[in-house]
């Protein structure tokens, strides 16, 4: 569904991903892992949009998205949230959604400002969308609060709930439960879950090894931009070349040595 | 010409609410301009010349206005794009002055002798216009597209892969608002009687910034407050003579330390659980 083939980004003389080739399939739950620094959120920059190619391409089903601009990949069906939360300070949770259906229920600006039944039956439909989609993630009750009144969790859900309501068929989680409690966590991996049930196709970045270990049906592991691994999760975790990556050279082989 | 003193300030109270908006606009996608003056210039001159040369109706002038001074937005707007912030300010700024001094010295409008005889403007036209201006800026705000321009102003990356073309987000809102400015540029010149260079200086443009900053730029009600402050507080003032600026300025001085939103904000009319 997503193929990465040959990516490569370079900032300068930093190489941030070099050569990377993998693909995630359809109806995936796809973790991507690495240490810090590992170009992990660059891939996902790469496959939104946001930074441009150096080299290789992403192949979006059949469309390769190298010349495409976010707001067009947005519209081809993939989603994402991100790892320093980005909401829209100001606007209600319900509000947030909604700007996520606009690409969905879109009406021209004329219609808009003269408010005219076209607007009054697209702005229903949005808010209906948005609501449902709310109440899918657990945060129905608080649809009129403002994004900043909500706690940090339940900002990461808002997200969440923003990326879905674009419909995608792919959706991109940076780090979906960095910073939540360990129920919240809990709340998250029944959330991705649920969404994959839905037919949505889940690609995310996570630290937390259990949490991608209990979840995943495939494991992709990033070290200093390059691959390292990918695989099953029971094959990855036993992937010498990972074990080095995250414990250093000989780390995991000393123990009780 | 021809109204009473309060009949004038009522006028100039309404044109300047129109100003509010036409800045409210363009700034409720991030964008600053301090080119305001510019378009109103464009569309005072505009009006001008199609009224007293060519002598059309005010209302066939006023469209005219819009359309060009919109045209105008569109042209600066543009590669403005690329900017951002304070470096958006500062091309704006240079856009208005680029037009003040065309119209210094651009004999067709006899230069810096200024252009006169333009008649017309009357509270009821100013006040329809108003209205209508008004309904369409909040009909405009609370919808999809108002929340895409929020959207881009509070966050453009999270915007854009929400979907949101934030090129034609931001270019929408610099051009109508930039046609809103020559609506209010023809208003102010057919009420003028006499128009010259003077009138388009960057400090008008940093006056309808102010009517943001005092009123509030949240909601479509701030900009419309600031107008009506700012515009009649310096008549109220009259008695102070020349010190009546020190108390604008005080205002202003007090209001980014007490309430730096502005007066209207959103919260006023967030519901509450």
């Amino acid at each position: 569904m997503l193929t990465f083939s040959g990516v490569s980004k370079y900032f300068g003389g930093m190489k941030a991903v070099s050569d990377v080739s993998f693909g995630i399939e359809q109806g995936a739950i796809h973790a991507l892992i690495g240490p810090n620094g590992a170009g992990k959120t660059t891939l996902f920059n790469l496959a939104t949009g946001l930074v441009r190619l150096s080299g290789g391409q992403v192949l979006f089903g059949e469309h390769p998205l190298a010349s495409l601009e976010p707001h067009q990949i947005c519209r081809l069906g993939i989603a994402r949230t991100f790892q320093n939360i980005r909401l829209f300070r100001g606007m209600t949770a319900i509000e947030t959604v909604a700007v996520g259906t606009n690409t969905r229920f879109h009406y021209d600006i004329f219609t808009a400002m003269l408010a005219l039944p076209r607007k009054r039956r697209n702005e229903k439909k949005a808010f209906d969308k948005a609501e449902e989609i709310l109440d899918f993630v657990g945060l129905k009750k608080k649809s009129n609060y403002l994004c900043y009144e909500l706690s940090y969790g339940e900002q990461r859900l808002l997200e969440i709930a923003r990326a879905l309501a674009t419909g995608p068929k792919l959706l991109l989680l940076d780090e979906p439960t960095a910073g939540m409690t360990e129920t919240e966590t809990e709340n998250v991996s029944d959330l991705i879950k649920s969404i994959s049930q839905k037919g949505i196709t889940v690609f995310f970045i996570e630290h937390d090894m259990r949490f991608v270990m209990g979840l995943s049906s495939k494991v992709t592991v990033l070290n200093f931009g390059t691959l390292i691994a990918n695989g099953p999760p029971q094959e990855v975790q036993n992937n010498e070349a990972v074990i080095q990556a995250y414990l250093g050279r000989g780390g995991a082989l000393n123990v009780g040595g | 010409m021809g109204e009473s003193y309060l009949g004038g300030i009522a006028i100039q109270i309404g044109i300047n609410m129109i100003l509010a908006l036409s800045l409210y606009i363009t700034f409720s996608t991030g964008q600053i301009s301090l080119g305001h003056a510019g378009f109103m210039a464009i569309g005072g001159y505009a009006g001008a010349i199609l009224t007293v040369q060519a002598g059309t109706s005010l209302t066939f002038a006023i469209v005219i206005a819009a359309l060009l001074a919109g045209l105008f937005g569109l042209l600066v707007g543009w590669p403005a794009l690329r900017l951002g912030g304070i470096f958006l300010a500062i091309a704006t700024l240079g856009f208005g002055i680029i037009v003040m001094v065309f119209f210094q010295n651009f004999p067709y409008t006899s230069g810096s002798m200024g252009m006169q005889g333009m008649v017309g403007t009357s509270i009821p036209l100013v006040y329809l216009l108003l209205s209508a201006i008004v309904f369409l800026t909040w009909q405009l705000m609370r919808s999809s597209w108002g929340r895409s321009f929020e959207a881009v102003r509070e966050d453009e990356i999270a915007a854009k892969t929400m979907g949101i073309n934030v090129t034609v987000v931001k270019l929408t809102a610099f051009i109508l608002g930039a046609s809103l400015a020559g609506i209010a540029g023809a208003l102010d010149a057919h009420y003028m009687y006499y128009i010259d260079s003077h009138n388009y200086t960057f400090g008008r443009s940093i006056e309808i910034l102010l009517f943001l900053i005092l009123g509030g730029s949240e909601v479509v009600w701030g900009p419309l407050l600031g107008a009506l402050i700012l515009t009649a507080l310096p008549e109220l003032l009259r008695f102070m003579a020349d010190y009546r600026m020190v108390v604008y300025g005080l205002l202003m001085m007090a209001m980014m330390i007490v309430r730096p939103q502005g007066i209207i904000d959103r919260k006023m009319f967030h519901k509450r659980r």
